[in-house]
């Protein structure tokens, strides 16, 4: 989540909805799981966590709608981190600043640039071939919006 | 004759040797077959454990209430339940008169009332204490993972590989059922869960999945993602079998209960479910929101056991309901309570060894700083539904040893 914040420079109009991404994957950042902290690697995923956050850049960048609750802690006072967020999160993207890192590379080697910008992992050639069908062509922009937005449901992405 | 044999012990090796060493973190897919093995087999039998947990630290005084004691009524002035109203059990304790519902199924001998339980240096952070409660621990003792969760790793033996062997209907996963190889599965909705899993550009990424299983991280949640989508496959499918046409109250206890029956009575192979309920965090005007809350509660239990019943499905089903700590003996000065300690925990089922009250009321003369003392540790009676119910050896999900207690 912090990473997807600074790599594309989010903007959230309501905190709240900050809160109820964090708290859906079980990760509020000044409030661990658990009083043992964070555990490394894999605790927080499930199979529920992961699928919220497969969704969230459809969230985050196509305004989809949230159709998931978070639960409540059983304090009172804490009862505000659990309220939804609204149908939707409103929230801006820097994709001129984005977009803008990869004035120089040529259309077709914006995938790999974006693959190499964006995961710490190599991609195989159908993982690559599925990407391409998500390409929107109608500008250089909305080729790397269309690309990056794809690389950031992948499951490779959720690792950084 | 020999050679035979060797290659099955030869297979048996590999397989045993890489679930041993890999969990189920990693499973190459020569083994996927295996795992098509286990699918339509509950991992222990027919027995299903319901927990329903009371989220805030429910006031288990005026839930369970001794209304001959002197000391309730002095301790509460102004938020004491009136002696006419309440829902007698005995000539001590009686319930809330919201629990209508819960008392009848009471009177039928359904319902184990165990009062006290808590654990040593109890801790009265809600945050703190139901980690407590979840994991299992001490009270100066911090884990990863829940109790649950270890009894999916310990069951299994790395051998059941299904996340709906413990379900949680809600949206997120709690602690409880996150294990160190196994977690559960949240399902709020079986269709909603089903239709997310059917995006089509998420089923393109799990089959477009690389075949090489050199990051684990990645390959775990790949893994995690196909199990994700057959589980909610699955869970779907079954959910269509049975609808039920009891009449549930139409709000959050009541529907997550509604759920927890259709997949019981469809025959989901699932041994453990988990629901939660919020709002018992009472420090101001209490009576009117918890006597609400458990009237909420009483009503969609009562409906739920005459579902199972109905179905042939209670003897086979126990529920536990707790809550992370109870409350103070005395008021506040805002009509409400503040964070306690012992509580009292029912168990509901066909079953029961020891229906009715299972151990005497509270002292209410002997408190601990205003507390009251608790006389179960909830580990022993997590040990009795592991060992006696699920019939799991507790030792190892519970870290040490626990004697079971007389209740199922």
């Amino acid at each position: 989540m912090v990473e997807l914040q600074k790599t594309f420079g989010l903007k959230f109009e309501k905190e709240q909805s900050q809160l109820f991404i964090q708290k859906a994957l079980g990760q509020v950042l000044f409030y661990p799981p658990n009083v043992a902290g964070w555990k490394e690697g894999k605790n927080w995923i499930d199979s529920s966590s992961l699928m919220f956050r497969l969704r969230l850049p459809d969230l985050i960048f196509k305004s989809a709608e949230i159709n998931i609750q978070v639960k409540h802690d059983g304090d009172v006072n804490t009862e505000f981190l659990s309220k939804g967020a609204g149908k939707n999160f409103n929230v801006t993207a820097d994709w001129q600043s984005f977009t803008a890192q990869f004035d120089n590379v040529k259309e077709n080697d914006l995938l790999d640039a974006l693959i190499n910008y964006l995961l710490a992992y190599k991609l195989t050639k159908t993982q690559k071939e599925l990407l391409s069908t998500k390409m929107v062509k109608t500008s250089k922009e909305s080729m790397i919006k269309s690309l990056a937005i794809a690389i950031t449901e992948l499951p490779e992405y959720q690792m950084c | 004759m020999i050679m035979s044999d060797n290659n099955i012990s030869r297979r048996k090796f590999l397989r045993n040797s890489a679930l041993a060493t890999a969990g189920t973190m990693m499973i190459p897919n020569f083994l996927k077959a295996f795992e098509i093995n286990h699918l339509n087999k509950k991992i222990n039998g027919e027995k299903i454990l319901v927990i329903i947990q009371l989220s805030g630290g429910n006031d288990g005084l005026n839930t369970v209430i001794p209304y001959t004691n002197d000391i309730y009524y002095k301790s509460r002035p102004s938020i004491a339940i009136e002696k006419e109203k309440i829902l007698k059990i005995n000539d001590e304790l009686g319930l809330n008169p919201g629990m209508t519902g819960f008392k009848n199924i009471y009177d039928q001998g359904l319902i184990s009332i165990i009062n006290k339980v808590g654990y040593p240096n109890p801790d009265r952070s809600h945050f703190r204490s139901m980690d407590i409660w979840q994991t299992a621990s001490d009270s100066n003792q911090f884990l990863t993972s829940g109790w649950v969760g270890r009894y999916l790793d310990a069951a299994c033996n790395g051998t059941c590989l299904h996340p709906y062997d413990a379900i949680e209907v809600d949206d997120t996963l709690s602690l409880a059922l996150k294990g160190e190889k196994l977690k559960g599965m949240a399902v709020q909705n079986a269709q909603k869960l089903f239709q997310s899993t059917r995006d089509p550009y998420i089923d393109k990424i799990n089959k477009a999945q690389p075949q090489d299983d050199s990051h684990e991280n990645v390959s775990y949640l790949y893994k995690t993602l196909s199990e994700t989508i057959s589980s909610a496959g699955y869970i779907y499918d079954k959910s269509k079998i049975y609808k039920t046409k009891a009449n549930y109250p139409k709000n959050d206890i009541g529907n997550k209960l509604k759920t927890v029956s259709e997949l019981i009575i469809s025959g989901v192979e699932t041994n453990v479910f988990y629901v939660s309920i919020s709002g018992f965090d009472t420090h101001f005007a209490q009576n009117g929101k918890q006597n609400d809350l458990l009237k909420q509660y009483s009503d969609a239990i009562e409906v739920f056991v005459n579902d199972l019943k109905e179905n042939q499905k209670l003897d086979d089903t126990l529920v536990m309901t707790f809550s992370e700590f109870g409350r103070r003996v005395a008021q506040n000065g805002s009509n409400g309570t503040d964070h306690g300690t012992a509580n009292n925990l029912f168990l509901i089922g066909g079953q029961l060894k020891k229906p009715g009250l299972f151990n005497n009321a509270p002292d209410l003369l002997n408190l601990d700083e205003g507390d009251l003392k608790f006389e179960i540790d909830f580990r022993n009676i997590y040990s009795t539904l592991i060992q006696n119910w699920l019939k799991t050896d507790s030792n190892i999900i519970l870290g040490k040893s626990f004697l079971p207690l007389s209740l199922v």
